[in-house]
């Protein structure tokens, strides 16, 4: 893994020297970029924080475990065990409270095996897609989400069953 | 995803409001709270990656990737102007690599010049293609399984990396079915 991290600071380097040699003021530039951050921020934060009021609600009265409960054995049928449900139906919704579920599942069943796999094939293959969606679509005047949510929601649903087949042979 | 939050915070607090009615205030300042500490951290990471990606921009490296990456926007976008162009390859190759202090910025204004153009089918390509996660390297997955003692924590990259192009493909294809 040693070879990934370097990667990162090669290319800063990289970037840093070619900007010199073509003749543009590295100073300047990286200040201006920097300071785009902020606005940048404060468009995406009004968005955000109503997710994230929502992802708790959703998480604190018990509603997220209820539907895992009643997904269950619909979840069981398509092969996909009942220890992931958790992490496939709160995976969409919040990284934290997903990041959470995957250490508890290395904590009771050890990092190897097929379930603490299958759950990082699961975790690391898929996205908060409602994040993604109120950060992408910050700036965009008419929001019409429930397609493109549905379509991603499906589609993460599709390989997470296919996830759970090729950890047994994979 | 009116209709979403509302039933999800409609059900979510008459719940608590039977069980535990004190919860649904300080569930909701919580929430609050930890936008606020994520939007601290998103500057941090914002400002560094916007900076860099400034500094090539002005050196014309954005361009150069923009002019390699340049089939496959055509090929998922169709026709788009150099600008919008420029800023979709940014976020395609920096989602890629799992650098989402690029790709994230640089998809809002890909988001905002879309929008502009009432390409809606371009605007949930680009969603599609971010919720659906192409990325090379699950470091986070890696790192964690190694804490836990993994014997070799790196051994899900493959399996990893198969289900990730299943979600996208599928996300391409049923955004296709559906778009007509």
């Amino acid at each position: 893994m040693k070879i990934f991290s370097v990667i990162i600071p090669l290319i800063l380097i990289f970037i840093v020297i070619y900007s010199a040699i073509k003749k543009i003021k590295p100073y300047d530039a990286f200040a201006e970029g920097a300071g785009s951050a902020i606005p940048l921020v404060f468009s995406i934060f009004p968005y955000l924080a109503t997710i994230l009021m929502m992802t708790e609600l959703f998480e604190k009265s018990g509603l997220s475990a209820k539907l895992v409960e009643l997904m269950t054995p619909v979840t069981n049928f398509l092969g996909i065990p009942s220890e992931i449900t958790p992490l496939i139906l709160l995976k969409p919704f919040s990284g934290s409270g997903s990041l959470a579920v995957l250490s508890e599942i290395y904590s009771s069943y050890g990092a190897d095996g097929y379930i603490p796999r299958c759950a990082s094939v699961i975790f690391g293959s898929s996205e908060t897609i409602f994040y993604v969606s109120a950060v992408y679509f910050a700036k965009v005047k008419e929001k019409r989400l429930i397609k493109p949510i549905i379509i991603s929601l499906v589609s993460t649903f599709i390989s997470t069953i296919f996830a759970c087949a090729v950890c047994r042979v994979m | 995803m009116n209709l979403i939050f509302t039933l999800i915070f409609v059900i979510s607090a008459a719940v608590m409001a039977f069980i535990n009615p004190e919860s649904v205030l300080s569930s909701l300042t919580n929430g609050g709270r930890k936008a606020v500490e994520l939007s601290l951290a998103l500057t941090a990471v914002y400002s560094v990656w916007s900076g860099i990606s400034a500094v090539a921009e002005k050196a014309g490296i954005n361009s150069k990737i923009s002019a390699f990456l340049s089939p496959v926007v055509n090929f998922l976008f169709g026709k788009q102007d150099e600008e919008t162009k420029k800023q979709l390859s940014l976020n395609l190759s920096a989602n890629l690599m799992g650098l989402g202090g690029i790709a994230t910025p640089a998809g809002i204004k890909s988001a905002e010049l879309l929008s502009a153009k009432k390409d809606e089918r371009g605007l949930n390509t680009l969603f599609i293609l971010a919720s659906t996660s192409i990325q090379l390297l699950p470091s986070t997955v890696i790192s964690l399984r190694s804490q836990f003692g993994s014997v070799s924590p790196s051994d899900i990259f493959l399996p990893t990396l198969l289900s990730t192009s299943i979600s996208t493909l599928s996300g391409l294809l049923l955004l296709h079915i559906f778009s007509k």
